[in-house]
């Protein structure tokens, strides 16, 4: 990871970006800087002129030529600057969304879970901080080459044509400056990568004490104070880290204050002395120490900004390029048209940092079964669906569909065929229509938006929705707000919707309410007809209706069969059913 | 805590001064010495002009000279200690601030009346504040201290040169009035189409969420629409992007005119100045420090000056959003600040009394003219369909809503007339949407508990036991004391039904009077679900209990179970009345049972 960045490459990424737009920019640029350094020697000339007159040597308009030399140098450098600035701001932004889209690109082809792993998170959320960096990085170069570069040389010459000793000032002046930042950034590249933990605790804590998904019950149980607490603990914390490198680099900066002061003063020396040696004319004298404070100026924004700027959108390219860089999953290899057999063999499962959640599952799931899975939570029946749709690859054996290893199959493509409910599905802000046909380009055969709902059992009135399939599901951005059931209910719609081999339901109906619940159940089964549905339920009365059922606990198969052979010989399902059923069935015996 | 004034962004002064009143006022004063050092140099520089052309006209080094020296060069030494003393009581304050102004955000946000939570203005404004919160107090003082700086330092080039000649030193002074309007205007139209390009970059911010947040991992992965929506995602920040860019465009065109003539002014200036030189009433060491110094201010004006009075703008709108935030209604606190803290009553009875609701904002009502009686020791079954208003009952209940029509008692107490933080001492509530508080386990369990580190493992392990937890805890690393969630580095994440589990053990560890389970089990599976149950209904804990549910299976025990259709309690009684009713219940009942015979 700790390799050189290829500069280079940064560069062109933002060049590319637009590359007429970037040739105006820096055009106006340099007209900016070029002016700006006339501006010396029109003084000169204005100041001597002044001299002159003050003795009535000239007429006044000899000296009002030089004062309008002057005003038209002003005039174009703030011209150069105007124009080049806005170009900047929008090519800022354009090259933000192209760094951005790329990031997004990125995400989707991680192995889902990458996700679940703190660093992974930390390095994106850094990645993501970078994203503006480039273009800002690329900026400061570009802004040495056109505005500064020219800039220093035309008033380097100018002050060596004075006095060739004088034209010393540029670096006595730029150096102490440059080492200074050079130090300081070293001691900032780090801190980014050192407090990113510790701000996602305080935004964690925050929204504890604070945030509308939260407030209810921390609230009620009367620990908003507590998490203040907390959140202050991690800000003082994450604070005196800021504030230690802050110091280092403020010590840093006084050290080089002074050499630079040393510097000016010598320059001030050089001048003085040559005035009374008779090298130099007072006028010039003047000029170049009026122009001074414009270079020192320009200095000070170059290095104290603009360079440390530039240690700071270095270390940000550094966190976009190393993630950008960052292996994802493999994305060529098999795609499948058609699940015949999906088959698991001796697999075994564990999140990055745990223990095995699955141990040992092997187990063989026909075409056109639709197979249960029960037990308890936290058995691993959710880790097991998602290893049967792909979305993870066994740590240890194979799940394999009509005989090929999944590890072996194109990763981005392995849900091609497949669709899904999950437990914590999502609610998108979008538009009704929109949070349906996210799930596929193509629906299923003669599937149309209004019938996935429909079958999901969703009516579209128009109290609930009133821009129809338009109704905007958020009110944050002025739609409406819809209970857990219905958002249930179109998390449903969305997994019918997908044309799809497989399909898994993960406890699809937990905030549903009864009546429709045996609808939907019925939909379940019509929908798990022609293809492998594996479907997570707590609910036996549907495990009943399905073709095989598995009972899971622990992170193994307990038992597997249908669910009369279960009822006979597996006694902890027979329990499971009795305690389930005695709610029914025990009002009429 | 503050007052609405006529000079609003002064809040940024006296916010800082209650917080940090040493480095405030060290900056001011230090503010005040800088700004006095550009008017010292033109006299100091002049001298040093004069003396010099002297000196070079007679050939001779005068004690005057030397003198002149000695102050130019004495005055940019103190001007760079002034320097060096202001940067690192400006790093101090900085974090200083940021700090107190944050926890003061934080702490307001975290009392608001409930129902501004769910308001969509006031999340809109609090999203607007919270926006570099950090930075926004130092960042309003700078600009003020900013503008003072450059009030002075105009000023002081206005007098030297008035003292010169009346007229010119008015015409510099009229530099200044030029700026102002036209960089105020732009501030002001910034900050609007600010907030509708804000709006557009939201939407943008929730796709980029949708495109990247870990929750979106397997539905992302699924549907494999990562494409389809990154363009949605780029059309939309493009709008987001156009819109401020449009903005960016117009205040440059209007800071570039003006600056362009406030050039124009200073070389003006320089040129009218000639007339007093040549007739002896400035010496050419005055014409040339205070033409340089002109120059100097106006070059530094050019960006700057617009930028601080278009930052002021901003600043100011900030302040009146702050204001407006701060006050907003809040609960009940102590003196010190800290939620109140109330012992907890027996409860006897709960009463609602022809209670009608509709949420603010909306026309239809929810709960319609809603009567009943839920006496202590009994367990009350809430039972309905989606959106018939179980959940909306309870929150009135809580007193999270007030505005509603009719009564509601709690031991012949209307709830209006209770405190929040009183009220909610009567309750353990298990949400249906419940939050997840990423930290250790045993702190998840006991944060309702104001004795939370008397709690004994024992009293948890049974409650762990009873929610069918025990095995988690086992499988957990260090046990009880895991730290779940992904905060941490070695932090374990628990399964959406353990997370749920949890905070349902969370709301049976506090110990309310009254307990109210909302769907608390969605997650769990037949044998807890049953246990949680009997032992709720068992009257072992608390004094009443409210279980909103749609498992009709398990609540055949309960004392009593309220049909809620349509607003209204549309049939109550025991099971087996409500059976014999043959209404909604008894039809949904039907329906449940079917897949279990």
């Amino acid at each position: 990871m700790k390799k050189r960045l290829n500069l280079f490459t940064v560069f062109r990424d933002v060049w590319r970006v637009a590359p007429v737009k970037f040739f105006w920019e820096y055009f106006f640029t340099a007209v900016d800087g070029i002016a700006l350094a006339l501006t010396a020697v029109a003084l000169e000339k204005l100041f001597a002129a002044v001299l002159l007159f003050a003795e009535g040597k000239i007429f006044v308009w000899d000296v009002l030529r030089a004062v309008l030399v002057l005003l038209l140098l002003y005039l174009a450098s703030e011209a150069g600057s105007g124009i080049a600035s806005y170009l900047g701001e929008t090519y800022s932004g354009l090259t933000v969304q192209k760094m951005r889209k790329r990031i997004h690109e990125k995400q989707g082809r991680f192995h889902t879970i990458d996700f679940e792993e703190p660093e992974f998170l930390n390095e994106m959320q850094r990645a993501c901080a970078g994203a503006w960096q480039q273009r800002a990085f690329a900026n400061i170069i570009m802004d040495i080459l056109t505005l500064y570069l020219p800039y220093f040389l035309i008033y380097g010459v100018y002050l060596y044509r004075r006095k060739p000793v004088l034209a010393l000032a540029i670096p006595l002046i730029f150096l102490p400056k440059l080492l200074a930042q050079v130090i300081k950034s070293r001691m900032y590249l780090d801190l980014e990568e050192k407090t990113a933990p510790l701000a996602r605790k305080e935004e964690a804590y925050a929204s504890y004490a604070a945030e509308r998904d939260y407030v209810k019950e921390t609230r009620l149980l009367n620990t908003v104070d507590i998490f203040i607490e907390r959140w202050r603990g991690v800000r003082s914390r994450h604070d005196q880290l800021i504030l230690k490198v802050q110091k280092r680099a403020y010590f840093a900066e006084i050290a080089a204050l002074l050499l630079h002061l040393a510097g000016y003063a010598g320059v001030i020396g050089i001048l003085l002395v040559s005035v009374f040696k008779g090298d130099i004319a007072v006028s010039a004298f003047a000029a170049v120490f009026a122009s001074l404070s414009a270079l020192i100026e320009q200095m000070d924004e170059l290095i104290g900004e603009r360079f440390g700027e530039l240690a700071e959108n270095y270390a940000g390219i550094k966190n976009y390029r190393a993630f950008m860089e960052r292996e994802t999953a493999p994305q060529e290899g098999g795609e499948l048209e058609e699940y015949r057999e999906i088959n698991l063999k001796k697999v075994c499962f564990s999140y990055p940092g745990g223990e095995d959640v699955l141990k040992d599952i092997d187990l063989t799931i026909n075409e056109r079964t639709r197979l249960a899975v029960v037990g308890e939570n936290g058995s691993g029946k959710t880790t097991l669906a998602r290893l049967i749709l792909g979305l993870y690859i066994p740590t240890e054996g194979e799940v394999c569909y009509n005989g090929i290893s999944t590890a072996r199959l194109c990763y981005g493509k392995l849900q091609k065929q497949a669709s899904a409910v999950f437990q914590n599905f999502r609610k998108y802000k979008m538009t009704l229509c929109e949070n349906i046909d996210i799930a596929a380009d193509e629906p299923a055969a003669q599937m149309g938006v209004e019938e996935a709902l429909n079958q999901a059992g969703i009516t579209l009135s128009k109290e609930v929705f009133p821009e129809h399939l338009n109704t905007m599901l958020a009110k944050e951005f002025g739609g409406v707000d819809l209970s857990g059931g219905q958002w249930q209910r179109i998390a449903i719609a969305r997994g019918i919707y997908k044309k799809s081999g497989l399909i898994v339901l993960d406890e699809p109906t937990a905030a549903i309410d009864p009546m429709q619940e045996y609808e939907l159940y019925q939909t379940f089964l019509n929908v798990a007809k022609e293809k492998i549905a594996v479907i997570v339920t707590h609910r036996l009365g549907l495990a009943k209706a399905c073709d095989k059922i598995i009972v899971m606990q622990e992170g193994r198969i307990l038992d597997a069969g249908c669910h009369e052979e279960l009822l006979a010989r597996c006694e902890y399902y027979k329990r499971l059913w009795d305690v389930q059923a005695a709610g029914y069935v025990t009002a009429y015996n | 805590m503050m007052k609405n004034s006529k000079f609003p962004s002064l809040q940024y002064i006296s916010f800082s001064m209650r917080h940090a009143a040493g480095y405030t006022g060290a900056l001011i004063f230090l503010r005040l010495a800088q700004a006095l050092m550009p008017a010292v140099q033109i006299l100091t520089l002049a001298g040093l002009l004069d003396r010099a052309q002297e000196a070079f006209v007679a050939r001779k080094f005068t004690d005057a000279l030397y003198l002149s020296i000695f102050l130019f060069v004495g005055f940019i030494l103190l001007d760079t200690v002034l320097n060096i003393i202001s940067s690192y009581v400006r790093m101090k304050y900085e974090i200083k601030i940021g700090m107190e102004y944050d926890r003061s955000l934080l702490m307001k946000k975290s009392r608001l009346i409930y129902y501004l939570t769910e308001d969509q203005n006031t999340q809109e404004l609090v999203s607007r504040l919270s926006e570099e919160s950090a930075e926004r107090m130092a960042k309003g003082l700078q600009n003020l201290l900013d503008l003072f700086e450059y009030g002075i330092r105009i000023a002081g080039v206005a007098v030297i040169v008035l003292t010169a000649h009346v007229g010119i030193g008015l015409a510099v002074m009229a530099i200044f009035a030029i700026m102002l309007p036209v960089a105020k205007k732009c501030g002001e139209e910034d900050y609007e189409a600010y907030t509708e390009a804000d709006k557009q970059m939201r939407k943008a911010a929730y796709l980029q969420q949708v495109l990247g947040h870990r929750d979106y991992a397997d539905e992302r992965k699924t549907f494999a629409y990562t494409d389809k929506i990154n363009e949605k995602w780029e059309l939309q920040h493009d709008k987001g992007r156009k819109m401020s860019q449009a903005v960016t465009k117009k205040n440059f065109i209007h800071i570039k005119a003006a600056s362009m003539l406030t050039v124009m002014l200073a070389v003006s200036a320089a040129a009218l100045l000639l007339f007093p030189l040549r007739k002896g009433m400035m010496t050419v060491g005055g014409y040339v420090s205070i033409v340089t110094a002109i120059i100097n201010l106006t070059k530094l004006m050019s960006w700057n000056l617009a930028y601080i009075i278009e930052d002021f703008t901003v600043c100011k709108e900030y302040i009146m959003d702050l204001l407006t935030f701060w006050q907003l209604p809040e609960i009940e606190t102590d003196e010190k600040g800290k939620i109140m803290q109330s012992s907890r009553e027996k409860i006897e009875k709960i009463v609602f009394q022809k209670v009608s609701f509709r949420y603010p904002g909306c026309e239809n009502y929810v709960l319609k003219d809603m009567s009943f009686t839920l006496e202590k020791g009994n367990t009350y079954a809430i039972v309905g369909e989606n959106g018939a208003g179980k959940t909306t009952l309870i929150k009135l209940l809580l007193g999270l809503y007030r505005e509603y029509e009719g009564e509601i008692y709690i031991n012949g107490r209307e709830i209006r007339q209770i405190g929040e933080s009183e009220l909610f001492s009567y309750f353990s509530v298990a949400y249906q949407h419940f939050p997840r508080y990423e930290m250790s386990l045993r702190d998840n369990l006991v944060l309702g508990r104001a004795d939370a580190r008397g709690v004994s493992d024992e009293e948890i392990r049974k409650w762990v036991g009873l929610l069918g937890l025990t095995d988690c805890v086992k499988r957990l690393p260090a046990g009880l004391d895991t730290e779940i969630g992904r905060l941490e580095e070695a932090g374990q994440d628990l399964s959406g039904g353990e997370w749920q589990r949890v905070a349902v053990a969370r709301a049976l560890l506090v110990d309310g009077p009254i307990q109210i389970m909302d769907e608390p089990t969605a997650a769990l599976d037949p044998i807890h679900e049953s246990e949680l149950f009997e032992k709720l209904i068992s009257g072992e804990t608390g004094d009443l209990h409210i279980l909103i549910t749609h498992r009709l299976g398990g609540i055949r025990n309960a004392s009593e179970i309220l049909v809620v259709q349509d607003g209204r309690i549309g049939e109550c009684g025991t099971h087996e009345e409500l059976l014999q009713k043959h209404g909604l219940y008894a039809e949904m009942f039907e329906k449940q049972k079917r897949w279990y015979v």
